[in-house]
């Protein structure tokens, strides 16, 4: 009979992801292009299930307050939902972000790995840093809309950019 | 004015009452080991208290770390009282209070200027965790309306709140309250929690904590002493399988053949079992803490 230790462990939890897409347009996200906006704007989502409408992920403000204080010259705002989004979880849940022109994606993901490095400096040696983002921007060389989508470890937010072509990204 | 020299003589005085504390409780004496670290906790406050108004953050956020760095050890004597009285669900608790008073030290204290003792623990946890059954935890994922900040009381999501969760202000750490409950949206099984105490409970006396257990026998015996424990090792061992181990050498075989059971079946019913070694060393706090 199969006990807890034999089961693969993939058969409780996620396993790691990165998916770039292009996505059809988002009235959201437009109106964030539109308006010219620059920096980050972080924005609440709707939960699976019974929704009672968008949530922010439980990481938001903590981080918008680091960008904040640690980077002043960059622009970060929040849109909020009706709450927040609180899981227990030991992994760090960023909220979906829409990037204007002047912050491309290497820059955010560079920007989540500085300030995880900051928040988890008291880690212990065998502490897993699991980190769930999604980023949406406009590719400048086709116009279209991409998603890009996260889920694993903070040491393989770099590694995962190298999956990608960088030239096709950057447009 | 609080000096350097003042700062090194409460660091200094922080050690003094872990070492002796630790020496408390190497002989078991819960009690003891805790009164001293609750002295010096009494001691450090009266320090913050005289402190004045002109004192920077810095002065503050020290005597905080001060104190977490005495917390640390009241927690670690906890567990090891908690163990010895046969108390082991709750011992678990205490044990990842030990580790999240780390975690917390480790923010504020590079890693690399901590005293020795610090990293001997925070590894000697990890080799404690792997006696225990838990390797599955509960986490809830919760809708929730507001964050509160236990500092300044404002909404923490928002940026009128000007404190970031986790980090020191003038010698309080910034703390979120959850408040209104909106809805549950799921429990998960996860493997990497941020509360490892979310945990199917068992009976102290349950099988799940025979190798707990197991080390509580050799603490209460002073075969070991609290420090001593140094790792554990898994391994395979060869048995006599459960319905053959009772059989005598000299008897005849269950198995019918008529022979005796040393020139039959002995070597033939043996099974690969789970082993644990617990391993000791001879390490002292003085090792750990030179005076």
């Amino acid at each position: 009979m199969n006990t807890w230790e034999d089961l693969p462990m993939s058969a409780f939890e996620e396993t790691d992801e990165v998916r770039l897409e292009e996505i059809p347009t988002q009235e959201d996200f437009e109106r964030f292009q539109e308006t010219n906006s620059k920096g980050i704007l972080c924005v609440a989502e709707s939960t699976a299930g019974e929704g009672t409408g968008a949530t922010l992920a439980s990481e938001t403000y903590r981080f918008a307050k680091w960008v904040r204080k640690n980077r002043p010259a960059m622009v970060i705002d929040v849109v909020n939902g009706i709450g927040i989004r609180e899981l227990r979880s030991g992994d760090y849940w960023f909220p979906l972000v829409f990037l204007a022109s002047d912050i491309a994606l290497p820059i955010y993901l560079n920007l989540v790995a500085n300030y995880i490095y900051e928040v988890a400096r008291g880690a212990l040696a065998h502490d897993r840093q699991n980190v769930h983002l999604e980023a949406m921007y406009k590719d400048g060389e086709t116009g279209t809309t991409k998603k890009f989508v996260y889920r694993g470890p903070v040491a393989g937010l770099e590694a995962s950019m190298k999956k990608i072509d960088l030239n096709k990204l950057l447009g | 004015m609080f000096s350097r020299e003042t700062s090194a003589r409460c660091l200094e005085a922080c050690h003094c009452a872990i070492r002796g504390s630790i020496e408390h409780l190497e002989q078991l004496s819960f009690s003891r080991a805790r009164e001293e670290l609750d002295r010096e906790k009494v001691v450090l406050q009266e320090v913050k208290e005289s402190l004045a108004a002109s004192e920077n953050d810095q002065v503050y956020n020290e005597l905080y770390l001060f104190s977490a760095y005495v917390g640390l050890f009241q927690d670690y004597c906890s567990y090891w009282r908690l163990l010895s009285e046969g108390n082991f669900g709750k011992s678990w608790g205490a044990l990842q209070d030990v580790q999240d008073s780390l975690r917390l030290i480790y923010k504020f204290w590079p890693k690399e200027e901590c005293p020795a003792v610090l990293s001997y623990i925070e590894r000697q946890c990890l080799e404690i965790e792997k006696l225990y059954p838990y390797k599955v935890f509960f986490s809830i994922g919760v809708e929730i309306q507001d964050i509160e900040c236990s500092l300044c009381g404002k909404s923490m999501n928002s940026f009128d709140c000007e404190h970031i969760a986790g980090e020191l202000y003038r010698g309080q750490l910034a703390c979120g309250i959850a408040k209104n409950l909106v809805a549950l949206n799921h429990v998960a099984v996860v493997t990497n929690p941020r509360d490892k105490r979310c945990v199917a409970m068992f009976e102290d006396s349950a099988g799940q904590f025979t190798l707990v257990r197991y080390l509580s026998g050799l603490l209460n015996q002073h075969a070991m002493r609290p420090l001593q424990f140094d790792r554990v090792q898994f391994r395979k061992i060869e048995v006599l399988a459960d319905d053959l181990a009772a059989v005598g050498r000299n008897e005849r075989c269950p198995c019918g053949s008529g022979k005796k059971f040393k020139k039959c079946c002995k070597d033939q019913g043996k099974v690969l079992r789970d082993h644990a070694d617990l391993i000791g060393n001879e390490i002292t706090v003085y090792d750990l803490m030179p005076s």
